[in-house]
């Protein structure tokens, strides 16, 4: 099975990487999902998103990736098999915030997930953020190196 | 005779179409496999040929599809025995689902709520999210909300990770509200998960 892409998490200034996904959480409880286009098996949900812990809450603040248009849409889920000019606008589009929330360009509150988090810094790989989210609130916070859990 | 080969390598065509169709409107964890294998095959043929790929290669990619498509069709019928088994199993998953949905209800219910105090409990007011109850997911509750016939009740309920569920639950503890009808759970609706 290939890895899958990481999402991206911005805490004091500092890029973490980390790999449970928000946005499916928001997608299964019910948000809206729009059609994603797949274009590698390195990223099956076909978006990075990028989240900031901003003020003790966990917030989508961007994304990127590629939304099918009209053509594309019964391809999107296996976009990577064809040769598609992501640049087409006839074909897809760039992902914004606002094709999820619409009408907001972020950042959005994630008041529906309730997980931890753990994150790895993305630049050095030597410091993990461990975070606990209660129905998108940081509960509890703590950044170390690798490989120190007490 | 001849009337007989016809209509079965008919009947192998239509098999082997409705196969391939069912693969890509459905795909399983296998076609999956199969597309990632697609994929990899794509960017070696990329590796090795930049300048795209000899005419002898598209050759042999027609002349493998073929034969395969050939075989499919002649032996068609475990084509559709594979097919009926899958769709099968398909059946049985979702009739285990909603075994698993029902067990799950009966041990975490929690208490009884009304409407008014689930707004009131799930109203969102922080982080620029929509000031309602629910927040981003309203029309879900909305949704949820429309079901409620005379005589249901509403529960507070709580889904908790158990060894052996299935891939698709929550990884962690989620928590929302569900509809008992006659005794039984009827709908759900999670706030928050992960």
């Amino acid at each position: 099975m290939t890895i899958q892409s990481s999402e991206i998490l911005m805490y004091n200034g500092k890029k973490y990487l980390f790999r449970s996904y928000p946005l499916e959480v928001y997608f299964k409880l019910g948000g809206r999902r729009v059609p994603f286009m797949v274009d590698t098996t390195a990223c099956w949900r076909g978006y990075v998103g990028t989240w900031a812990i901003d003020n003790g809450e966990l917030r989508l603040i961007d994304i990127s990736g590629h939304i099918a248009e009209e053509p594309t849409k019964n391809i999107a889920s296996r976009a990577f098999k064809y040769h598609i000019d992501y640049d087409d606008p006839k074909l897809c589009r760039r992902a914004t915030i606002d094709a999820i929330f619409p009408g907001h360009d972020g950042p959005i509150f994630a008041h529906w997930y309730s997980a931890p988090i753990e994150a790895i810094d993305a630049e050095s790989r030597s410091v993990q953020l461990l975070a606990e989210v209660k129905r998108g609130r940081v509960v509890s916070l703590k950044t170390e190196p690798v490989g120190d859990q007490a | 005779m001849m009337v007989y080969v016809i209509g079965y390598l008919l009947a192998g065509i239509a098999v082997v179409f409705v196969s391939r169709w069912v693969s890509r409107v459905n795909p399983s964890f296998q076609d999956r496999l199969n597309a990632m294998r697609e994929s990899a095959r794509r960017h070696i043929e990329a590796e090795l040929y930049p300048d795209g790929a000899p005419l002898y290669w598209a050759l042999l990619r027609i002349l493998g599809e073929s034969v395969a498509f050939i075989i499919s069709v002649l032996g068609w019928p475990l084509v559709a025995f594979g097919l009926i088994q899958r769709l099968k199993g398909k059946h049985i998953d979702h009739a285990r689902g909603t075994a698993d949905a029902q067990a799950e209800d009966k041990g975490e219910l929690l208490r009884e709520v009304t409407v008014e105090e689930v707004e009131r409990i799930e109203l969102v007011t922080a982080g620029g999210a929509p000031n309602l109850p629910f927040g981003w997911l309203n029309p879900v509750w909305l949704t949820f909300k429309e079901q409620l016939k005379p005589g249901d009740t509403l529960w507070q309920y709580r889904y908790v990770p158990y060894e052996g569920q299935p891939l698709d639950a929550w990884s962690h503890e989620a928590e929302g509200y569900a509809i008992k009808r006659n005794g039984v759970v009827v709908a759900k609706i999670f706030s928050h998960a992960g």
